[in-house]
């Protein structure tokens, strides 16, 4: 037993869930530190429930794990209650496999999931030992590195991070770790010289190798590479789904975490082309794996974990090339074996009879529609194809099942709105209460209810709308008034996200490095867990953009011209700026384009995988 | 299992075990929602041939005679669970100790005799410090809390906070000094009708004394039925 596991001990039963503290889970990795080379730990810069959720990790996690030489271990953010009691009892942050303190690590790899955690990222360095400031480090301190969506553009973190890996860790990382390995096994370590070798490992970004500089208007001039830095950083990705290697199982939590089962990824990349979503075009091109390994990684992971519920990841289930097939042996499979599937919103209207009275089998949860806009011109604008018609029938499907509530999710502050479109989405919830009580079906006594759920819409790099300005705080606020006096029944509730939170999430997506000084000031004035409403301070992040001489109007709600240089232009995730700009312009015009499935759209992310067409 | 406690169940019959474990190390963390889920788990991974209750939502059978506290270590704690088959007892304890996390291990299974509503009193044995002041000092204050005539605390119950007198379920204890702790063994009502935890002495000693207390184990040792049996 360590020394800071007795250390621990006595302040366990003092903070809440403390078995998030204490490792030990089935599944977790345990090896001996004098038999392996490198240490990597992998952190992810929230709690423990939402970073034991992150199927990403968990992949990266088994990956390095497989590896003799090496140890990955787990690190999240400790809850406030443990901060304070591991700061005023001398305890810095430490892996939950070895409790040893972070400064005992090679690596300290962050996923970067939002843009709200990463003070977090800051604090859990601090915490840990390590200086925040990447040129502050020493030599011999903890490589830093990076990965996930918001490393798409990393800018806003770059005074913190050593390395960040673009796209699909599961290649860039070994070939990361072999050459750490190289280096360090020739003595003479100098974390400069490894940098710069990393540098060229394909879609590693190395952000001290690059400088950039400013027009007196606040916008970047160039972006220049030093020391033999590719001036154009391209994302790796998996060619081949079916040979991408997926964990057999998962470390199995004690205490309940937010996706606490079997996942099972299907499919990476999506085909629609929403043109709002990060997602939809930083994780092209579509890639899918077979059937028959997805019911062998099914069954792996849950004959392995006990987990007596599975779930299905992708960003579109419905769209996977083979879906009938798949579905068809992955309930054949969790049927026998009493296991939950939990299906995400599939379209079902292709699908035969018996695959339908299978699917019908699986408990379903609630029916959710995402239209995102309250008119067909304006989900026109954002290519979201889906239909009133569509929403109309199966709604009547589903009431006439028995369902009597719907969920929408709608977005709001979207390019060209106009209050039409807020009309709308309360106009499109007044028609399905309206539906519901012109059937014949409708259960006696029983009322129905819409649940119409409003976010802010905040532009991100690498879509069709990163030169968009965003809405200000101001016209949010108002809007959501409109759309309040615009309700006509108590049958439909309207939620809010928080506004303030969406400013600053559309600060930091769209930030160059300049923001590394506000991040810095806001978590020295204590800012974290900044996703968590109760902590949000707006006021600190205020004075800390002031005090940097910037201004959140600045980044946020700035419409950027098509010449300008983007703090993100010399990353490549594979569609082209060219794509993104064409389809700018067809928004502006409310013309739609078809999903890959139907037309290639010519986006440019199919050279990832030497070209041709990606699906169909 | 030799003497198997067969109950039949729409036709066909079951096997009802109890199952004897100790809860210890890292496992005391794991409050007791978490480790029924855990056990859950642990069965699905054990392939053994678990029954699962009938109806519309099947789940696997499990059930705990008496719960125990999160932070508490236990000695001989239980779950009863179903098999659809009949299988040797040191095959049940391996496959199932295979599966199971660190610091829970199955010590012995058997058909269980006792009911949880036979089960009467538990008895403990704590270990707990302050920084506040000297274990010396710490036990005779202590001592002087437990020799008051009435010990008056807040219980947290399912309908809100109620004020109960601790005096007259001490049913037995004893304290002491080991190393730098203050040692406590103490027998405490237990079961479904009035169930006290230790700690809810100690936390009570705290708040009167304003002291702080480093809790260095906390550990349910026996659990006795009315007729003074240990519950089997």
């Amino acid at each position: 037993m360590s020394n800071l596991r007795e250390k621990l001990e006595p302040l366990l039963l003092k903070v809440q869930k403390p078995a998030r503290y204490v490792g030990g889970e089935f599944n977790s990795v345990v090896k001996d530190k004098a038999q392996v080379k490198t240490r990597l730990a992998l952190c992810f810069p929230d709690n423990y429930e939402i970073g034991m959720s992150h199927l990403g990790l968990k992949i990266l996690y088994s990956l390095i794990n497989a590896r003799e030489d090496c140890w990955a271990e787990r690190v999240y953010a400790p809850w406030m209650d443990m901060e304070a009691l591991m700061r005023e009892n001398g305890i810095p942050l430490y892996g939950l496999e070895s409790f040893d303190p972070l400064t005992d690590f090679d690596f300290l790899g962050f996923s970067l999931q939002y843009e709200l955690s990463y003070t977090n990222i800051l604090n859990m360095l601090d915490l840990g030992g390590v200086n925040p400031l990447a040129a502050e480090r020493g030599n011999d301190d903890p490589i830093v590195w990076m990965g996930g969506p918001c490393a798409m553009n990393v800018e806003p973190l770059c005074d913190f991070a050593d390395l960040v890996q673009l796209g699909e860790g599961e290649e860039i990382m070994l070939e990361m770790i072999d050459l750490y390995q190289k280096h360090k096994a020739v003595g003479n370590w100098d974390k400069q010289a490894f940098l710069r070798d990393a540098a060229q490992i394909p879609g590693m970004y190395v952000p001290s190798l690059y400088e950039v500089t400013y027009n007196p208007d606040g916008t970047v001039a160039a972006v220049t590479p030093k020391d033999g830095a590719p001036a154009k950083i391209t994302k790796r990705i998996c060619r081949d789904m079916d040979k991408a290697f997926y964990p057999e199982t998962f470390v199995v939590p004690y205490t309940e975490v937010v996706h606490d089962r079997a996942v099972l990824e299907i499919m990476r990349g999506c085909i629609r082309g929403c043109r709002f979503c990060q997602a939809g075009f930083i994780y092209r091109p579509i890639r899918a794996k077979s059937p028959d390994v997805l019911c062998s990684q099914g069954k792996s992971l849950c004959e392995t974990t006990g987990y007596e519920e599975m779930s299905l990841a992708s960003l579109s289930t419905s769209d996977h090339p083979q879906v009938e097939e798949m579905l068809d042996k992955i309930i054949d499979y969790t049927l026998d074996q009493k296991i939950n599937l939990s299906l995400p919103s599939l379209r079902v209207d292709n699908f035969s009879k018996e695959l339908l009275d299978k699917v019908n089998k699986v408990r379903k949860t609630g029916l959710t529609f995402a239209p995102e806009a309250g008119t067909q011109r304006l989900r026109d604008v954002i290519n979201k194809g889906v239909t009133e018609e569509e929403i109309m029938r199966t709604s009547r499907i589903a009431f006439e099942g028995g369902y009597t509530g719907v969920k929408l999710y709608f977005m709001m502050g979207l390019p060209t709105e106009t209050e039409e479109d807020l009309l709308g989405i309360t106009q499109l919830g007044q028609r399905i209460v309206d539906l519901y009580y012109s059937l014949p079906t409708k259960p006696k006594g029983k009322g129905v209810n819409v649940t119409i759920s409003v976010s802010t819409f905040v532009p991100k790099p690498f879509t069709p709308f990163q030169w968009c300005a965003q809405d200000t705080y101001d016209t949010i606020v108002k809007k959501h008034d409109f759309l309040r006096h615009s309700l006509t029944t108590r049958k439909i509730s309207l939620n809010y996200h928080e506004v303030k939170t969406s400013v600053l999430e559309g600060v930091l997506a769209r930030g160059d490095r300049r923001l590394g000084k506000v991040i810095y000031t806001a978590w020295k004035k204590g800012c974290k867990f900044d996703s968590w409403e109760e902590f949000f301070d707006f006021d600190k992040w205020k004075e800390a953009m002031a005090e940097a001489g910037l201004t959140m109007e600045f980044y946020a709600n700035r419409e950027r011209s098509p010449e300008e240089v983007l703090p993100w232009d010399h990353i490549d995730v594979g569609v082209t700026k060219a794509f993104l700009l064409r389809e700018y312009e067809k928004a502006k015009r409310a013309e739609i384009t078809p999903n890959c499935k139907e037309h290639c759209a010519g986006c440019g992310a199919n050279k990832l995988i030497g070209g041709g067409h990606c699906i169909g | 299992m030799d003497n198997p406690k067969i109950i039949v169940v729409e036709g066909t019959p079951v096997y009802d075990i109890r199952a004897f474990y100790r809860k210890e190390g890292r496992a005391k963390y794991i409050s007791h929602l978490d480790l029924y889920r855990t056990i859950q788990r642990s069965f699905q991974r054990s392939r053994l041939p678990i029954w699962f209750t009938q109806g519309f939502n099947p789940h696997i059978y499990l059930t705990f005679a008496l719960p125990i506290a999160l932070g508490y270590e236990g000695v001989e704690e239980s779950f009863d669970f179903r098999l659809r088959e009949n299988l040797p007892e040191a095959e049940v304890i391996s496959r199932l100790n295979a599966a199971l996390p660190e610091g829970i291990v199955i010590t012995r299974i058997a058909a269980p005799e006792k009911k949880a509503e036979e089960i009467e009193k538990a008895e403990y044995s704590l270990l707990f410090s302050s920084k506040n002041i000297p274990s010396g000092e710490l036990l005779a204050k202590f001592d002087a809390f437990l020799s008051q005539e009435s010990i008056l605390t807040e219980k947290r119950t399912k309908k809100g906070p109620k004020q109960i007198d601790l005096k007259p379920s001490i049913l037995a204890s004893k304290t002491g000094l080991l190393g730098d702790a203050v040692s406590l063994d103490i027998t405490l009502p237990a079961g479904i009708f009035q169930n006290i935890n230790p700690t809810l002495l100690t936390d009570a000693f705290a708040a009167a004394a304003g002291l702080e207390l480093d809790y260095r184990m906390i550990r349910r040792n026996r659990i006795l039925c009315k007729d003074g049996s240990v519950f089997c």
